[in-house]
């Protein structure tokens, strides 16, 4: 008898180390940024960086980056674990696991974490936040993975994972930690942005981030600046993680398209301020082509991506030209 | 007016002639070992290859696992070097050509450190072998660039302490001295490059020091960032389409068999470029392009009137649009 009550007891104890993360608190949960993103080097052929920074900021939000040197568009990916679910947000540019091991790293940051919360491993939600090269490239890797759910950035896909009309107010619950879900479209269709109440961070993927914004529906883009807006005077947002960095630290100041050495990068971060700023400016754009050359992005609207409004000569081809292009 | 009295002319006649016949002595006995001044005669093509493919970057660029620097010899005398694009996008390429007890090396690529571009140990090496090859020794470097643009004399940097070297220089001073050139760019001036008769002329429109160089020999015509297979950025229409129109003529008075140049852009697909910044150019056509070509950039040459982006099948003009400016969607 006496063992068994031991034994109950090394139970007790057992369930109490288990005992449920809470999400819950007043200001938001810390994080970490006191340190410097891989950024490729002069000679990709000679980079020694990892493949894939990971970057723990803080216990249960992590940021990775895929090397430059793999493929200059170098973007970002969050993995945010919750009491129940891990949720993985976009997939890089690269398919290839042996250029760019993302299946594997986030299987070995999960591993870890689980094993550092003394837990099973959790669930996986692979969800791109669009439809970019940048957001989709390694999704096909999580396709056989056990205990996994990978929602592509389609219509059907995200219905079928977050409930029709998720549109209207949709919520994706970790397991304690819920986040806001949102649809962003304007430079991509399939866009969508998430709201994380416990860290205050705002994930905006590649609809809004420190780059050239290229607006490919003026109307969509605007109401979805407009909700987003919305959202940061509603609820507080200390910090917007986006999909990509196109700026250097100069005000104004782009990277040109494929280039793979960075050394003077904008910050990843961006605040709820810089939301308001381009909300004025894609109001002044009004659906006319334009460029707005901003200190810490670029809008752009009916023009491609490459295009510029500077340079020598200065010159903008004829059929780029409208009355308010500079 | 002679600078010597008689009777000096007299003995310093006397003088030479004994110098000679020994001369004559030294040159018999030594003619048995040392090879042959080599020649290169201006009535027959001498042959050479172009490779199946150069080497183009990799999907991934930090997997790269070819040479920094790719060599080939399109003959014996002749050399084409290919930086890697997961080195600097602009795959550059450079041109060594050597006549007897001289080579010149032309353009420097786009990287300068030795530690990631190693040209200099790549110029060496093929300088060494080929004297080896050919029997002579310490033969002189010529350090020449196509034009002054930084992605073609990155790495000269690594030449300048080298001996037995003559830098040209990377003013447009300094270059027209070099060649004999003194009115630019209209002179046409021949260059003996150790018995190897090089034809050199201005060709500005690109930039506004660049050179086209014919080789007799090879009857190559290398006519650097000017005309090559891509997005052809021109500074300055009317030079650049006299320029056209002068190699035109060049061709005309001799057999030109390739034309050669610094970069490939386009893809195999007819007028398809692969965009600015590319590392990886799995489809790439032939660097060497044909005298057709030649007659349609010729053609455009008195057609084009506007800025613009003109589209080709095997160039694209890109006349005053920044450098910059890409066509990505």
């Amino acid at each position: 008898m006496k063992k068994i009550y031991l034994v109950l007891a090394i139970m007790l104890v057992n369930v109490q180390s288990h005992a449920q993360m809470s999400f819950d608190r007043e200001t938001a949960a810390p994080g970490n940024l006191r340190f410097s993103w891989i950024h490729g080097s002069q000679s990709a052929k000679a980079n020694t960086d990892v493949r894939i920074q990971v970057h723990r900021y803080n216990e249960h939000t992590y940021i990775l980056r895929q090397n430059p040197a793999i493929h200059w568009e170098a973007p970002f990916m969050y993995l945010l674990m919750g009491n129940e679910r891990a949720l993985l947000l976009d997939t890089g540019a690269t398919e290839e696991a042996e250029y760019f091991p993302l299946r594997e790293v986030v299987d070995q940051v999960l591993t870890r974490w689980s094993d550092a919360q003394g837990i099973a491993m959790p669930e996986l939600l692979v969800l791109p936040l669009g439809s970019d090269q940048s957001q989709i490239g390694a999704l096909d890797q999580f396709n056989d993975r056990p205990n996994t759910v990978v929602i592509p950035p389609t219509e059907t896909s995200r219905d079928q994972f977050l409930g029709a009309g998720w549109q209207e107010g949709g919520q994706l619950d970790l397991g304690g930690r819920v986040l806001d879900v949102l649809p962003t479209p304007g430079l991509d269709t399939a866009a969508m942005s998430l709201y994380d109440p416990w860290a205050q961070l705002m994930f905006t993927g590649n609809a809004f981030y420190p780059g050239r914004l290229v607006i490919r529906d003026f109307k969509d883009y605007r109401q979805s600046l407009r909700s987003l807006v919305e959202l940061a005077d509603t609820k507080p947002v200390s910090m917007i993680f986006g999909g990509r960095i196109e700026m250097t630290n100069q005000p104004g100041m782009d990277y040109r398209l494929r280039t793979n050495f960075r050394p003077n990068e904008h910050s990843l971060q961006l605040s709820a301020r810089h939301l308001e700023r381009a909300l004025q400016a894609v109001t002044l754009i009004n659906g006319t082509t334009d460029i707005r050359i901003l200190s810490d992005f670029i809008l752009m609207h009916g023009v491609g991506r490459g295009a510029r409004d500077s340079g020598f000569p200065v010159f903008i081809p004829e059929q780029f030209r409208a009355p308010n292009t500079r | 007016m002679s600078l010597f009295k008689h009777s000096e002319k007299k003995r310093t006649i006397a003088g030479i002639a004994t110098v000679a016949s020994l001369l004559l002595v030294v040159d018999v006995a030594f003619s048995a070992i040392a090879p042959a001044r080599i020649a290169f005669p201006l009535d027959e093509r001498a042959p050479g290859e172009f490779p199946d493919g150069w080497i183009h970057g990799s999907k991934s660029a930090m997997d790269n696992d070819d040479p920094p620097v790719q060599v080939h010899a399109y003959n014996e005398h002749t050399y084409i070097l290919r930086e890697n694009k997961a080195i600097n996008y602009e795959g550059a390429f450079m041109y060594l050509f050597f006549g007897n007890e001289v080579a010149m090396l032309i353009d420097q690529g786009s990287t300068s450190s030795p530690a990631l571009f190693p040209l200099r140990e790549v110029v060496d090496e093929l300088i060494d072998d080929w004297e080896a090859r050919n029997g002579q020794e310490d033969i002189e470097l010529i350090v020449a660039n196509s034009h002054l643009h930084g992605d073609h004399y990155a790495a000269w940097n690594q030449f300048v302490d080298r001996p037995n070297t003559v830098m040209v220089g990377l003013t447009h001073e300094e270059v027209m001295a070099f060649w004999g050139i003194d009115n630019y760019p209209q002179q046409i001036v021949n260059f003996d490059l150790g018995g190897r008769e090089l034809v050199v002329t201005g060709t500005p429109g690109h930039e506004g020091s660049e050179l086209a160089i014919y080789d007799g020999w090879t009857d190559l015509l290398y006519t650097g960032d000017m005309f090559y297979r891509g997005r052809l950025y021109i500074e300055d229409w009317e030079a650049w389409a006299t320029s056209i129109q002068k190699l035109r003529s060049i061709a005309d008075q001799n057999p030109v068999v390739h034309l050669v140049n610094n970069h490939i852009e386009m893809t195999a697909e007819p007028g398809v470029d692969y965009p600015i910044g590319t590392t990886w150019q799995p489809n790439e056509p032939p660097m060497q392009m044909t005298l057709e070509m030649l007659d349609q950039a010729v053609e455009a040459s008195f057609e084009i009137e506007e800025p613009g982006i003109y589209t080709y099948d095997d160039f694209l003009i890109y006349n005053q649009i920044p450098w910059g400016y890409t066509t990505d969607p």
